[in-house]
């Protein structure tokens, strides 16, 4: 009854781009705004990693070891003597670069697979999504030490494997919006002008999946933090003594009852890379589609 | 003269769960340049599939569909291309049938886009603006978004789509029935317009009776897949010969007080398409009835100079026939 | 006669971000005992909001009742108590809405719904309220027995008869129909509009029938009101509207559709499109798209005047127009 009403109300005509009209319900959403504000402070920071830096991340000082935060040493030292606060920094660059490289590589190959497969059904969305359908059975960790043992320990490997873990979810959710989109009367029309099937699914059936795509990718990216550094601290992601968050962690594992901050500081910046990334994701949801909210 | 569009036994059956939907029966007609054949019956009657499978949209199951002299249904993929050129649509919801993400001058690109008639980008966008201003949208609208424009005006952005590769045959489905009475005007002296100026040829798809009349020079009445009427626009609603003709053109309520009222209200509903027994489709709802009719299909005849009726009782029902 | 429903200055406004809708400015009406009034209009001309005011079920935020009276039987709908609107509702004013697909619980049989309207209303056992459910299946003409089947299994048409069914069954004393026949084809339009015509006469209930089809009002109707932008631009009964149309929104709307009983090479389109109803023109709404617009209309708002016997238009040039229509 109350949809009736509202969708009987009379449209106001709107002067906004839809850009401009998705940033200004953002902006109003005051957790996903501070959520953004903390991303573009670690994006940054790991960017200008090398002047933030007070010393270089690699320099061992035996005679520093295990010092507690002070003025010279704001997050302290590890069991090297090196700074944490400088292995943090350069540490963010190592855990972004894989992540983006990670994300980027799921849609993508998830954006493929899911709109192809939903856009031409028959056959070959059956065969493709029971594949997908048994890679899910998978415990997702498992599968990723599975691909990274398979493929190796550099950056490229480890954000190659987290990919192919994350592809079937991914592409099981663009197959949905996209078998919703193919049903759409503008398909039809643009079938009308004998335009080809690919031209179809590059030209609207993409573009239109776009805003879940968005939303997934900084959901995404917070997962393939935690994914990386977890794989870290097994020893299989990134290796000492490149620096990176999981395994700053995971050499604080053996000191965790007699020196706190090791293990405190890359734990909490890990958690709140996450939180920000999936506030950011659930904030451009509702701003992308109001109707979604409440 | 050979005719435009030459459509001979065309049948369209869908395959469901409980046997095959008979969406098109065995359906044949002509059009020529420059006219416009309407296409009445109520929803779920088939008139939508008919017009989908003219245009190649879904394949048809059976019969043939000449459009100037090349068999629609037989052509090689490139060949349809061209002919998608001569052949365009008009469709219903002016909402749906428009990418959201598109602005109005990309969508009416899109068919020069897909068909690679312009050379650069300053000649297609020349054609463009052209476009719009043949079917009446102002300049200013070239970078709106559809959802920020009215009814009236997407449906405009349809037609210009359409017209983009100055067919010479333009299916409309349901074009006006969408908007309000006094943009659906609008729209209606627009097609006529281009009409007149373009010699185009319409199928002009709508349940609307009163907007059929108006501008049709023929009407074919559809019911449940199969032909029942077919005639020139005005001695079908003077003359209707079918029993159905008669029950749905005085089911329409008209805007007069001084109208007289006899009506005739149909009892019943449309039964299911899917597997139709034999005999005539209207049989169950028909007052006129026997036991012929239930057995078997009558064949459309020309009981007056090009008016067909597929009807066993037409002369029995019709005194002035005799 | 007995005024039922008389509704004074009402105003609904729907405020949103960008900017405050206007959505019915200051309309009065009113629905007599028994009779049909009609309420014409296009897309957003307001036709919906007046008919969910009276319920008091404009959706808030972001619609709001800003000011007027809706009375009914002489007591003010809009500031009684949501308990007593509640027990009005449904019982004694009802409403048919244009959508039968969506108006029916997919999950309950039709008998079921039904039966929970009389229980909600009435004091009664179950099985008597089941026995009311089949009586008012059977007064729609459906039989009994459908009353186990559930919303899907039956067509469009059977499920506004069972919208209407509902919608009688407490005996209301007045019905707002909002397009009740919109969605239906024509053959299947005329079979419910029979039935509501017949069955309202039987009951003696008054109605609010919402459309834009000048057809359905004019084989319905006992009295007219045509809305445009919010406003009631004309009222009259049946006769003086299709005699002596003076609106020229009105004319409009008559010369924009295609005549069955005429021949008309072309069609006269009111030009121009509805007003934004967030940005109302000054003076007179319909002003910009008015063939016979001057200057006064632009700067001052025309009053509601009366041409005699009841017949209202608001419009500053109507004696004038409808001589001249009159001439044709």
């Amino acid at each position: 009854m109350i949809r009736k009403a509202v969708s009987s109300q009379p449209k106001v005509r709107k002067r906004r781009g839809r850009f401009a009209e998705t940033a200004h319900r953002l902006s109003k959403n005051i957790p996903a705004m501070c959520a953004l504000c903390f991303v573009v402070l670690l994006i940054m920071s790991a960017v200008f990693a090398p002047y933030l830096a007070p010393y270089d991340y690699a320099k061992q000082d035996l005679t520093q070891k295990f010092v507690t935060p002070n003025l010279a040493h704001p997050l302290g030292t590890d069991n090297f003597g090196r700074d944490i606060l400088s292995r943090l920094l350069f540490g963010g660059r190592i855990s972004l670069l894989v992540s983006v490289m990670a994300v980027a590589m799921s849609v993508g190959g998830a954006l493929i697979v899911g709109s192809a497969v939903g856009y031409f059904g028959g056959a070959l969305d059956n065969i493709v999504m029971r594949i997908l359908d048994v890679f899910m059975a998978i415990p997702g960790m498992l599968l990723t030490i599975v691909f990274s043992v398979a493929l190796g320990t550099t950056l490229f490997d480890t954000a190659l494997a987290i990919a192919l873990t994350s592809i079937p979810a991914l592409a099981r959710q663009l197959r949905a919006s996209t078998l919703l989109i193919r049903d759409q009367e503008y398909i039809e029309a643009a079938k009308s002008f004998g335009s080809s099937h690919w031209r179809i699914i590059w030209k609207h059936v993409i573009p239109n999946t776009l805003a879940p795509v968005i939303v997934q990718t900084s959901m995404r990216l917070g997962e393939a933090i935690l994914a990386i550094s977890g794989m870290s601290i097994l020893g299989l992601g990134v290796q000492p003594p490149t620096p990176e968050w999981g395994n700053i962690l995971a050499s604080g594992q053996e000191y965790i009852r007699t020196y706190w901050p090791l293990i405190t500081f890359p734990g909490i910046l890990i958690g709140l890379a996450m939180l920000s990334f999936n506030l950011l994701g659930d904030g451009l949801r509702d701003a992308m589609d109001p109707r979604l909210k409440k | 003269m050979a005719s435009l569009l030459e459509v001979k036994n065309l049948k369209k059956y869908f395959s469901v769960s409980k046997g095959f939907l008979h969406a098109v029966d065995d359906i044949s007609f002509s059009i020529e340049e420059g006219q416009t054949l309407g296409v009445v019956g109520e929803s779920g009657c088939g008139k939508s599939t008919l017009g989908r499978t003219l245009l190649g949209l879904i394949p048809a199951t059976d019969g043939t569909i000449m459009f100037e002299g090349h068999d629609v249904t037989k052509v090689s993929r490139r060949q349809r291309k061209e002919l998608q050129k001569e052949m365009q649509f008009i469709f219903q919801d002016p909402f749906s049938s428009l990418d959201p993400r598109m602005t109005v001058s990309e969508l009416i690109a899109e068919p020069l886009e897909v068909h690679h008639v312009c050379r650069n980008k300053k000649e297609r966008q020349q054609r463009v603006t052209e476009l719009m201003e043949t079917v009446g949208l102002a300049e200013r609208f070239e970078k709106s978004y559809p959802h920020e424009l009215d009814g009236g005006r997407r449906q405009r952005i349809g037609i210009a789509r359409a017209l983009a590769m100055n067919p010479k045959f333009i299916i409309c489905d349901e074009p006006v029935s969408a908007l309000d009475v006094s943009i659906q005007a609008q729209i209606l002296n627009l097609l006529q317009d281009l009409q007149e100026s373009k010699n185009l040829a319409y199928i002009f798809i709508t349940h609307d009776l009163s907007v059929v009349r108006h501008i049709s020079d023929r009407i074919m009445v559809m019911y449940l897949g199969c032909m029942v009427e077919m005639s020139a626009s005005k001695e079908l609603f003077r003359y209707p010969l079918h029993p159905y003709t008669k029950g749905l053109i005085s089911a329409i309520p008209i805007p007069s007080i001084y109208a007289e009222k006899k009506r005739v209200i149909m009892q019943g509903e449309l039964v299911s398409p899917i597997n139709p027994k034999p005999g005539c489709r209207f049989a169950p709802r028909c007052p006129y009835a026997t036991d012929k009719c239930r057995q078997e299909i009558p064949v459309a005849t020309e009981v007056m100079p090009g008016h067909l009726v597929a009807c066993h009782y037409v002369k029995e029902i019709n005194e002035t026939l005799n | 006669m007995d005024t039922i429903l008389e509704i004074k200055d009402l105003t609904i406004e729907y405020v949103t971000e960008e900017g405050t809708i206007h959505a019915v400015n200051h309309i009065n009406l009113s629905i007599e005992e028994g009779k049909t009034v009609g309420l014409v209009g296009e897309t957003g001309s307001g036709k919906t909001t007046t008919a969910l005011g009276i319920l008091n079920l404009v959706p808030s935020p972001p619609g709001q009742i800003v000011s007027g009276e809706i009375l009914y039987h002489g007591e003010d709908l809009l500031k009684m108590s949501k308990g007593d609107i509640q027990l009005i509702r449904g019982a004694d004013i009802s409403m048919i809405f244009q959508d039968p697909m969506t108006a029916l619980n997919p999950v309950h049989t039709v008998g079921a719904q039904i039966a929970e309207v009389v229980s909600l209303h009435q004091d009664c056992s179950k099985e008597e309220a089941w026995n009311r459910a089949e009586e008012m299946l059977e007064l729609v003409g459906i039989t009994r027995e459908r009353s186990h089947e559930y919303p899907h299994q039956f067509s469009g048409g059977m499920k506004q008869r069972v919208v209407i069914a509902m919608a009688l069954a407490c005996n209301p004393t007045l019905l707002l129909a909002d397009e009740p026949t919109t969605a239906l084809d024509v053959t299947i339009q005329a079979q419910v509009l029979e039935m509501i015509n017949e069955l309202k006469n039987r009951l003696n209930t008054s109605m609010l029938l919402i459309t834009h089809d000048l057809g359905i009002v004019a084989e319905t109707c006992d009295n007219v009101a045509i809305m445009y932008a919010g406003e009631i631009v004309e009222y009259g009964t049946l006769e003086q509207m299709f005699t002596r149309t003076a609106h020229p929104y009105t004319l409009g709307l008559f010369e924009s559709i295609p005549r069955l009983d005429t021949d008309t090479n072309r069609l006269r389109p009111i030009p121009g499109l509805m007003p934004d109803p967030a940005n109302l023109p000054k003076g007179c709404a319909f002003q910009p798209r008015c063939p016979y617009a001057q200057e006064k209309c632009s700067k001052e708002k025309p009053l509601t005047r009366d041409l005699g016997e009841g017949h209202l238009v608001q419009c500053h040039f109507a004696k004038e127009i409808g001589i001249e229509k009159r001439r044709d």
